[in-house]
């Protein structure tokens, strides 16, 4: 087995945490016995006008070997449960490009050691809950087709903290 | 060396001007430390050194006495900014260290921004002030008094109560950010009291300094800023775990200071890092219109005239150009060395050499170098076999050779690759001397190196026994000059091999050539010299140097006048056109 994360304790705790608060609308679907990978499953709850309430979203949020001081590298995927299912879409939203990676300043500037996990899930749920606007960053096209695989390593521009 | 020494005693004025805050153990340590420093005065009329800055870096060493004369002359740090230094080629720079940087832009300004008495605050909250706006006191006192409650919060800070930052070591702590639990452990909170333990805000630190911004504590939402102090104890406390003794850092050693300073530097087009392997100056470009440099420096590109590139040296006295960020390479012009070390380095060469000297295989296009042997080639690949001569199957080869007869096209290909291995034995012709000159650089170095020892030890020991009257430093004194120029001389040399590869051959190129040797032939001269002062058979090591003194000085003047004479004319043939560079 893989070397534990030095802040195996603290993922425990997290992990814990996830499992016993069971947040509204998100759904832990898999996770690593490292606990440095997971997948959630995101339904939008209370913004039926915009996202229909039985379309599924999914979440991978990846551990980084320097979290909690860093924080993890969080995108929407495409995904599907069973192979059944058609493979799931990335959100409409301004702030969330095509390819699943996401401009939240809580992931970048914003983050501190005393963020987890959880808050990322919420406030990338409220951010779905109160967006009135079905499209893509304006910069979608050119930001794509350059971007890392890691939505770490781009610099974003926070184009409108309003929406 | 030199830049611990300074240390010391920049941080020793600083600890005078701002002792109030400090406790009284570090006054007393710093008064001991000046005691000594005055005892060591007698020295300085032998120091090795001048503090005109304009010594070798070799010779950048035990140099107390200079420091001392810093001290006693501010005027140094104030009068900055008018005291550009000429390079030699005339470029107007200012040498700049990150704690004379700090000094005069930040702690400068917040000794004027203490003469304004602001209610209430400490030195902890103007420095927080100061950063916040970017060190102009002006913008801090106007904000000040326009809206002062408005700007305390900004800043981060609590208004009009003392700080409660503490501290403290804590019984039975669990930790939320590495969720382990301590029975005791040392931790840290801002008045907010947010406590987390120190391992933690270390991680956290470290990690939020790099940007050069202020810190906030670890809560998500909590606006309170860590004053810089605190950061600089942290860092100390994590420090003293690996050793005995807790050393307290100056604000000059400050990390926040530190990390916003390169982020200050870093985003102005005027300074520019010394490249030199660990040097950790910098440098600053004298211009009045920075919107006219950028356009002189996108001229440079393809310019040819030597006399604009920008050579600078450092607060070390490294050599640089500020437009290409390398070492001083003239006579070159930065476009050509740009070309060459892009050369160097990517496998432009190799892809040469195997087109010289292999063919690929006619099935599977593998090269394959013949190294001897007949003309049946078996590729070791794909197993295919063919002729070496005509590229045809073997087995279609009844009569052996039959390949022998003459065809046009082969002959255009066996020029071609002709063509291609003469360009290749070019470069490595010229590559081959510039590396050799860049080892002997360095060997050169540790000679040198071992010969300032030497002579210190010597002269140290012949002081101790009151000896000194029949030689003083001042006989010496030509040393570090002679093994500057030794340097700079191999310095030039070894471009002169780049700008030579790159030459359209003429008579003037001719002149060129016999420039280079002549440099050459002193350069060689006088590091032989001091190798043979440095030979293990030598016992009187200091007695050849007196010996060979005047050799010493003649060769070292020949090559600045040799390496003046090869600059000046291929600057001149340049730009009248009768120099040309060749490129393929």
């Amino acid at each position: 087995m893989a070397k534990p994360h030095p802040f195996h304790k603290r993922l425990i705790k997290e992990y814990t945490s996830i499992q016993k608060n069971k947040l509204p609308g998100i759904k832990l679907i898999y996770n690593d016995d490292q606990l440095i990978n997971y997948i959630f499953q995101i339904i939008i709850l209370n913004n039926e006008e915009i996202y229909k309430p039985d379309v599924k979203y999914y979440l991978s949020i990846i551990i980084t070997n320097e979290y909690p001081v860093d924080s993890p590298q969080v995108k929407f995927i495409s995904y599907s449960e069973d192979e059944n299912t058609e493979l799931s879409d990335i959100p409409l939203h301004p702030h969330i490009y095509s390819n699943g990676h996401i401009c939240l300043n809580l992931l970048g500037e914003d983050w501190t050691p005393a963020c987890s996990i959880e808050s990322i899930l919420l406030s990338i749920q409220s951010m779905l809950n109160n967006n009135q606007l079905l499209t893509r960053p304006p910069d979608n096209d050119s930001y794509i087709k350059h971007a890392p695989l890691n939505p770490k390593q781009s610099k974003f521009i926070y184009h409108d903290d309003n929406v | 060396m030199l830049n611990f020494d300074e240390d010391d005693n920049i941080s020793f004025e600083y600890d005078e001007e701002e002792e109030e805050e400090e406790d009284d153990e570090e006054d007393d340590d710093t008064n001991i430390e000046a005691d000594v420093e005055d005892s060591d005065d007698d020295a300085s009329s032998f120091a090795f050194e001048s503090d005109d800055n304009d010594h070798a870096e070799n010779y950048k060493s035990n140099t107390t006495s200079n420091n001392n004369n810093q001290l006693d002359t501010p005027i140094s740090k104030h009068l900055r900014d008018d005291s550009s230094v000429v390079g030699c080629n005339g470029t107007l720079y200012l040498p700049w260290s990150i704690e004379q940087f700090i000094q005069i832009k930040f702690l400068d300004a917040l000794d004027k921004l203490k003469t304004f008495n602001l209610y209430g605050c400490s030195d902890d909250d103007l420095l927080i002030m100061l950063q916040y706006k970017k060190w102009q006191q002006e913008e801090v006192v106007n904000e000040f008094f326009d809206n002062h409650d408005k700007f305390y919060k900004k800043c981060g800070l609590l208004l009009g109560k003392d700080t409660n930052n503490q501290f403290e070591i804590v019984k039975n702590f669990s930790c939320f950010i590495c969720c382990e639990d301590y029975k005791s452990t040392e931790v840290y909170s801002l008045t907010c009291n947010h406590q987390y333990c120190l391992k933690c805000y270390h991680h956290y630190i470290n990690n939020e300094i790099n940007n050069g911004r202020l810190i906030t504590c670890i809560e998500p939402d909590c606006k309170f800023v860590i004053p810089h102090k605190d950061i600089s104890h942290m860092y100390s406390l994590i420090e003293s775990k690996h050793s005995v003794i807790i050393v307290e850092k100056t604000l000059l050693q400050n990390p926040l200071l530190i990390a916003n300073a390169r982020e200050l530097i870093n985003s102005k087009i005027t300074y520019k890092w010394c490249p030199a392997t660990d040097c950790s100056s910098f440098t600053e470009l004298s211009i009045s219109d920075v919107s006219c440099e950028a356009q002189k420096q996108s001229d440079l590109k393809n310019s040819n005239d030597i006399s604009k590139v920008p050579i600078v040296g450092c607060f070390e006295n490294h050599e640089f150009c500020f437009n290409c960020g390398y070492e001083n390479h003239l006579p070159c012009p930065c476009w050509i060395v740009k070309k060459w070390i892009k050369k160097c380095e990517d496998d432009s060469e190799t892809a040469n050499w195997i087109d010289a000297n292999t063919h690929t295989c006619p099935k599977c296009h593998t090269s394959i170098e013949k190294n001897g042997g007949c003309n049946h080639m078996t590729c070791r690949k794909c197993k295919y076999e063919f002729c070496w001569i005509c590229f045809n199957k073997w087995s279609e080869h009844n009569n052996n050779y039959s390949c022998n007869r003459f065809r046009d096209d082969q002959k255009e290909e066996e020029i071609r690759r002709n063509k291609s291995r003469q360009t290749l034995e070019r470069y490595l012709h010229f590559y081959k001397r510039y590396s050799i000159h860049e080892t002997s650089m360095k060997g050169d170095k540790k000679t040198l190196r071992k010969i300032d020892e030497v002579t210190k030890i010597y002269m140290e020991d012949r002081r101790s026994k009151n000896e000194i009257n029949n030689l003083s430093w001042i006989d010496i004194e030509f040393l570090p000059e002679a093994m500057r120029s030794l340097q700079n001389g191999r310095k030039t040399l070894k471009w002169t091999y780049c700008f030579a590869f790159y030459l359209a051959s003429s008579n003037f190129s001719q002149i060129f050539e016999t420039n280079q040797d002549y440099l050459n032939k002193s350069v060689e001269d006088l590091s032989e010299v001091f190798e043979k002062i440095m030979d293990k058979k030598n016992d009187d090591k200091v007695g050849t140097i007196l010996k060979n003194k005047i050799k010493i000085i003649n060769l070292s003047e020949l090559i600045l006048r040799r390496q003046k004479t090869l600059i000046k004319s291929a600057e001149e043939n340049l730009l009248n056109g009768l120099l040309k560079f060749e490129i393929d």
